[in-house]
């Protein structure tokens, strides 16, 4: 090859390759059906938790320091909720959601779907899952530091929505509570 | 096989890569230097953008820049073509370590750190197009939180960050811009590492390349800007996104994928690239053995010491009731390059078989089977390089591992046994397995580094050419070169019985 033929044929090649890596760079790419829209729910509430407590055994006392024997010994449990979504009519989900772990005091809420644009029926319920039969000694409480008639005992948990929504392709549905605790639809169909 | 058909590829990228561009200025062998350079650039236009971003107003502050800041909108496009580019330069780069079988041993080192840094750049990508928030951010975000959602480390899901209706914490931003700012010193780091086993590591590729890459990042900015994706919008799932294939190639396949299987994916390809050392390591009776000193020979001149380019050498003490130093090798980092016997001149240093002494042997065998006739040009062949092979029509080949690794003395025997010329081919010296074989090699023959050719040979009938292995041509045109000028050369007078100097005195301590 000859040397002007070999320096043009390089400097073509150096050229070139600039438009292959602003092309690499910005690929066109369609990452969701463009037929869908998402719903989404999505909310965090203080994890409320059932307080037992009894009378310390002869064995749990005689481990411990007099001046350190308790009255009483309580344990917490959680309290899950249940919730269920319903998409016109049909079970879009039902499950479980407890709080991560012991040592958590929220239970968070994050689930998304796809589903069809258009007008939907949508029921959403975020039910506490209570045991069936109350245990005398039991008390409910939550979170540690609040009482248990406050805003965050269960029964005041829990949520329900039954509305219509409506979405276009690529919307998303979002359904949170506001600062009452009420279930709202957003954007407002 | 895994090596080979790529390596072959690549080979033969790299003569045409030669022809068009010379062994100089070709830029596949300068990979390494090239991503630094990318980096350096990153850096630079980093700290100008980073005045103008706000943590509060992402976006808005990207749209400034682009449409505000003086040189904004080419300084963000010459940041962004720059991390490609280094993506590109990196697999390259590792490519032809990979290839080339410089993986396993002392090289495990930067091969594993080299991984460690790969994996830092594409974080480092990743938090820089989530700080610009555009749509493409936001789906790299979301994306993000859904895999770590995967993994039991955080009590809540980090995605609900992402649920909306509210903006985002600035927060979120303030954490992100600080990952990006500050995991460039973690690759600082890594980087130290990845070259720490190696004495005068190149950072920077030659002058003219380093310019002409600089122009051409610079004119990709200035004449095909990066574009602004549309804002990001949590109440709408992004549709079509321009995807950057550098860094988000995977996305279209994880997103179809569940989260423990991308994380199973992902993790089973880190694990295979942190194996490489250890698979591609050959088996024990097959590694090249490293380099020996022989005390005795040893004079205290440290030139070993000084041009080991794995700094695999150092001087010590001598037990042998004699005065001074005495090179020693350390089997960890040798990698058996052979560079040390070229430059011991009393040949008490190298490789078990390719120590000068070795090598003296040797040609003292070519020389009494090789008739030289009038005219007779002798390749001495590195065995990577364009006559490693050997072709029919070749002249009489003398074979060497390395052209580092070839003592002076054989090229001072073959010229005073009636070579007519000799024409030592090597590597181009950036792509020298053994990284500084034809540096020393031109400065022993023909600069008087130690050990050097000696003044008794006629300089005029050696020769170095640089020739990879699919380059043919250039070895053709070097000979054909080498014979013209050869032809205005009187024929030599063999001699017989030669000998070549093997012992130094050993002398008093070496000044300094």
């Amino acid at each position: 090859m000859v040397a002007g033929a070999r320096r043009v044929a390089a400097a073509v090649l150096a050229i070139a390759a600039l438009p292959a890596l602003v092309l690499l760079s910005r690929v066109p790419w369609r990452s969701s059906d463009p037929d869908t829209a998402e719903l989404r729910v999505s909310w965090r509430i203080p994890a409320p938790s059932h307080r037992r407590c009894r009378a310390p055994t002869e064995a749990e006392l005689s481990g411990v320091l007099p001046h350190m024997r308790p009255a009483e010994v309580c344990s917490d449990e959680a309290i899950p909720f249940h919730l269920t979504i319903r998409l016109n009519g049909n079970p879009l989900h039902s499950g479980t959601v407890a709080r991560a772990g012991p040592r958590a005091r929220t239970i968070t809420v994050y689930r998304s779907f796809a589903v069809p644009p258009g007008s939907h029926a949508l029921e959403v319920a975020f039910l506490p899952e209570l045991p069936p039969e109350a245990d005398p000694g039991a008390e409910t409480v939550s979170p540690p530091d609040s009482a248990s008639e406050s805003p965050h005992s269960p029964h005041n948990l829990a949520m329900t929505l039954s509305t219509t929504v409506s979405a276009a392709p690529g919307d998303v549905i979002l359904v949170s509570p506001d600062e009452s605790g009420r279930l709202l639809v957003a954007p407002r169909g | 096989m895994l090596k080979r058909i790529p390596g072959r590829a690549l080979a033969r990228l790299d003569g045409w890569a030669d022809r068009l561009y010379g062994w100089r200025w070709n830029p596949l062998y300068q990979s390494g230097a090239l991503v630094i350079l990318c980096l350096a650039i990153l850096l630079l236009t980093g700290l100008y953008l980073i005045f103008f971003y706000r943590v509060g107003a992402p976006y808005e502050s990207m749209v400034r820049i682009d449409g505000q800041v003086w040189g904004g909108r080419w300084i963000r496009s010459l940041h962004r073509y720059a991390a490609d580019a280094a993506v590109v330069a990196v697999v390259v780069h590792a490519l032809r370590m990979f290839c080339q079988g410089r993986t396993w041993g002392p090289r495990a080192l930067a091969w594993i750190s080299g991984v460690f840094l790969v994996f830092l750049l594409y974080v480092c990508g990743w938090t820089g197009y989530v700080m610009v928030w555009d749509a493409h951010g936001q789906l790299l975000a979301t994306e993000g939180a859904r895999l770590l959602d995967a993994l039991p480390l955080f009590s809540e899901p980090i995605s609900r960050t992402f649920g909306g209706p509210g903006p985002l914490p600035s927060a979120f931003f303030f954490m992100n811009l600080f990952l990006h700012i500050a995991i460039p010193i973690g690759v600082a780091i890594f980087l130290w590492l990845h070259v720490s086993r190696v004495a005068r590591p190149v950072l920077l590729p030659p002058r003219p390349l380093l310019w002409t890459a600089i122009g051409l990042l610079a004119a990709a900015a200035i004449l095909l800007p990066a574009p602004l994706g549309p804002a990001a919008n949590l109440l709408r799932v992004p549709g079509e996104v321009t995807l950057n294939v550098f860094y988000s190639f995977w996305l279209p396949a994880a997103g179809s994928m569940s989260p423990g299987l991308v994380w199973v994916a992902g993790g089973a390809a880190a694990m295979a690239l942190l194996a490489v050392p250890f698979l591609t390591r050959p088996r024990e009776d097959r590694r090249p053995p490293p380099s020996f000193v022989s005390p005795r020979l040893c004079t205290w001149c440290e030139q070993c010491y000084v041009d080991c380019p794995y700094d695999a050498i150092r001087m010590v003490e001598r037990t042998d009731g004699r005065d001074g130093l005495v090179a020693e090798v350390n089997p960890a980092s040798c990698v058996s390059c052979g560079i040390c016997a070229g430059s011991c001149a009393p040949m008490g240093v190298g490789p078990p078989g390719r120590t000068g002494r070795d090598q003296l042997a040797r040609v003292r065998e070519f020389v009494a089977q090789e008739a030289f006739g009038g005219g007779d040009i002798v390749l001495v062949a590195c065995g990577r390089s364009a006559a490693g092979a050997g072709a029919g029509d070749d002249p009489p080949r003398l074979p060497v591992s390395c052209a580092g690794n070839l003592h002076s003395s054989v090229v001072e025997y073959l010229v005073r046994a009636g070579a007519w010329g000799v024409l030592v081919v090597a590597c181009p010296p950036r792509d020298c397995w053994g990284r500084e074989g034809p540096k020393w090699l031109v400065e022993r023959l023909f600069n008087e580094r130690e050990a050097e050719l000696k003044a008794r040979v006629d300089r005029r009938r050696v020769r170095v050419a640089y020739a990879s292995a699919f380059d043919r041509g250039a070895l053709q045109a070097a000979l054909d070169d080498f014979s013209r000028e050869l032809t205005r050369l009187d024929a030599p007078a063999g001699e017989d019985g030669i000998e070549v100097d093997t012992e130094c005195e050993l002398s008093q301590a070496p000044a300094g």
